[in-house]
């Protein structure tokens, strides 16, 4: 009897089975221990992605970085919309990223910022890395259908005090330092549950030894 | 040959910007003024007091033949892109209170097969008469003037040959020849009323009669004497001035001439098969000041749109200070167009394409500093080790030493962050490695010593040095 329960089920018209769900594009984040638990196995494709950061060195480019190695390896490009700081360009070549096809814009405001990120993601670049602090959600909005309609990853960056604040990003990572490590926290991510309390330590990038930190930085969920 | 006409009845309010109907243009003799366009549903040739008695709001504008002529030489440098020689000539009927006929001409005879066919050239010119705003009446014929009067008639069907060219002109009416009223009257008193008519004459009598000067126009509509055709050759530099009707702030007012002067440059481009990398765009405003605007793109090319959008880009972040008099636009470096527009069954270069008005959308809205590549210089001092490359058109072949991983796999560690100034650290940081010393510069005025830690911040890695002429500790970077 519930054998045959179970065999009719798939069958009836109202039943909806997640597993069945139209499987997420996503592009590998490169470490291995974050993309076996985000749905679709890293940053998804066409949509907006948060970081959240306690202060600018807490490891958020370390976690974006084989991403963009490996991106602009395929002759996509990248750009670095209204970041805080002067980007190292000897940082970023040792770390594997192809600098002819990375672009930095440097912005006067925030809609300045937003209105750039908007028009490189329509041009299909490969990866928009935008810095702002207060984004309203017509905003971003507005980014996640960019990201859409150009098939490309926006990725927003902003301070951790955003992380009570509602965000229609596909995929929520904050990250902060516990213990000199890089931690990383999943938020939100779409597809799945947010997975808590997890505590692995992840080797780094295996296609890209060169984004390898020299010293002590691994990166691990709490 | 095969010579295809354009007859632009408009010319003399199109050459002054005059789009209202309202606006008439008027030309005059002595006290005596006419409208020569039609204006506000007055026919052209009209009296210019009968036609204010009619309409008394009319506007009537003073002729400028100047402009007539370089609105004419405008649109022949536009054509030059279908063919070779192209000529223009603005008649001057006789008569005061007749329109002057302004006609454009281009052999197409050998660019046919080019072009896809005779349709499909049409076709084209027509799309850059819309482009520029222009418009036009078009006649085809193996001789100019054969094909100037069937412009003149309206009649688009084409006459291929000398043979199909006679009986299609002996149709046409005797008035449409730009000859004195008197004569066309007397020519219709005779009861010649058509071309025909006079085709059929004894020549002899025919000379006799009108003159030697009027038998040789009729020769030359038939092509039986040759015809001397002076060729116009588009100018070796461009550069245009647009003189506004009346002053104006508003950018609303400025894009008319912003698109014709777009589109007028790339036709001269397509005709010079050259593209553009710099502009020039300068307001002119009351007692000789002038705004100057530069332009700059990604990769040369000849695209009217982008090249307004980009303009209209540009004069929407840039507030004007003053009323606008007249723009003047000048292409000051140009380049050879590279060839991915060409490319077949290719999305990559169009994504390029798109990627490149993008960057340039831009570079037109944040200024041309705000957009930079990244490069790496080799220099010890972390601040000079970055350079910052104006992005290119493509992927620049190689990239420069030390962009590729390899060259950079034995380098020691750097911070992906650095502070555009070193911070003063009020005390000794706890550091975690051995000392990098970076000594440097002495030879050019930015003389460093500094012994470089990584060092342990609450919330980030830090890397500090230490001073070694002041002994003092600086904060110079974050590793992200």
């Amino acid at each position: 009897m519930r054998a045959g329960h179970r065999q009719s089920l798939p069958a009836h018209p109202y039943l909806w089975r997640g597993a069945d769900a139209a499987p997420l594009r996503a592009q590998a984040t490169g470490w291995t221990a974050l993309d076996a638990l985000l749905p679709g196995g890293g940053w998804p494709c066409g949509a907006l992605s948060e970081v959240l950061y306690p202060q600018p060195g807490a490891g958020e480019l370390t976690l974006v970085l084989p991403l963009l190695a490996r991106l602009t390896g395929k002759a996509q490009t990248v750009a670095f919309i209204a970041p805080p700081f002067a980007l190292h360009a000897p940082a970023l070549a040792r770390a594997g990223v192809d600098l002819p096809h990375t672009l930095v814009v440097e912005t006067r405001n925030d809609p300045d910022a937003l209105w750039s990120a908007e028009q490189l993601l329509h041009a299909r670049t490969g990866a928009v890395l935008l810095w702002a602090q207060d984004i309203p959600t017509t905003a971003m909005r507005r980014l996640q259908l960019a990201a859409e309609r150009g098939d490309g990853l926006a990725l927003l960056l902003r301070p951790s005090a955003a992380a009570a604040a509602a965000s229609v990003a596909a995929l929520r990572l904050g990250i902060e330092r516990i213990g000199g490590v890089p931690t990383v926290e999943v938020l939100k991510c779409r597809g799945a549950r947010p997975v808590q309390k997890i505590t692995l330590a992840a080797p780094a990038p295996p296609h890209r030894p060169a984004a390898l930190p020299a010293r002590g930085v691994r990166l691990s969920f709490a | 040959m095969l010579w295809l006409c354009l007859h632009c009845p408009h010319l003399p309010a199109e050459a002054l910007g005059l789009r209202d109907p309202l606006d008439a243009v008027t030309d005059g003799r002595g006290a005596q003024r006419w409208l020569i366009t039609p204006g506000a549903g007055i026919a052209a040739g009209t009296a210019l007091g009968d036609a204010l008695a009619r309409q008394p709001l009319l506007r009537a504008h003073a002729r400028k033949p100047a402009a007539e002529r370089a609105a004419l030489k405008r649109l022949a440098h536009a054509l030059y892109r279908y063919g070779s020689p192209v000529s223009a000539a603005i008649e001057e009927l006789p008569e005061p209170g007749r329109a002057p006929r302004a006609f454009a001409w281009v052999e197409i005879g050998r660019s046919l097969r080019l072009f896809g066919g005779l349709d499909a050239l049409r076709d084209a010119i027509r799309a850059d008469l819309t482009a520029l705003q222009q418009s036009a009446q078009l006649g085809i014929a193996p001789t100019r003037d054969g094909a100037a009067l069937l412009a003149l008639a309206g009649q688009t069907a084409p006459a291929l040959s000398l043979t199909a060219l006679e009986p299609r002109l002996a149709e046409l009416p005797v008035w449409l020849l730009a000859w004195p009223k008197a004569q066309i009257d007397a020519l219709n008193g005779m009861g010649l009323r058509r071309l025909g008519d006079l085709f059929a004459l004894p020549r002899a009598g025919f000379a006799r009669r009108f003159g030697v000067e009027r038998l040789h126009t009729l020769d030359r509509l038939r092509g039986r004497v040759p015809d001397a055709v002076q060729a116009i050759v588009p100018p070796p530099v461009f550069r245009r001035r647009f003189a506004l009707p009346e002053e104006t702030v508003h950018l609303e007012s400025l894009l008319f001439p912003l698109r014709r002067m777009s589109y007028e440059l790339q036709g001269w481009l397509r005709a010079r098969d050259t593209g553009v990398r710099g502009l020039v765009l300068e307001c002119e405003h009351a007692h000789a000041r002038r705004t100057r605007l530069g332009l700059r793109f990604v990769c040369a090319h000849r695209d009217g749109a982008r090249l307004f959008d980009a303009l209209r880009t540009r004069l929407e972040r840039e507030a004007l200070a003053a009323p606008v008099r007249a723009l003047h636009l000048h292409a000051t470096e140009l380049g050879a167009v590279s060839g991915g527009q060409l490319a077949l069954f290719d999305g990559r270069s169009d994504a390029q394409l798109q990627w490149a008005e993008t960057v340039e959308r831009l570079l037109a809205r944040l200024g041309e500093h705000a957009l930079w590549t990244p490069a790496v210089v080799e220099d010890h001092r972390p601040e000079r080790a970055t350079a910052q490359r104006s992005p290119l058109c493509g992927t620049p072949p190689g990239g420069g030493p030390g962009t590729g991983p390899g060259a950079t796999a034995g380098a020691p560690e750097r911070p992906l962050w650095l502070l555009p100034h070193p911070v003063a650290l009020t005390q000794a940081p706890r550091v975690l490695d051995a000392v990098e010393r970076i000594e440097s510069g002495w030879w050019d005025g930015a003389d460093a010593r500094r012994d470089y830690h990584i060092a342990d911040a609450p919330h980030a890695r830090a890397w500090v040095y230490r001073d070694l002429a002041d002994g003092r500790w600086y904060l110079h970077g974050w590793f992200a």
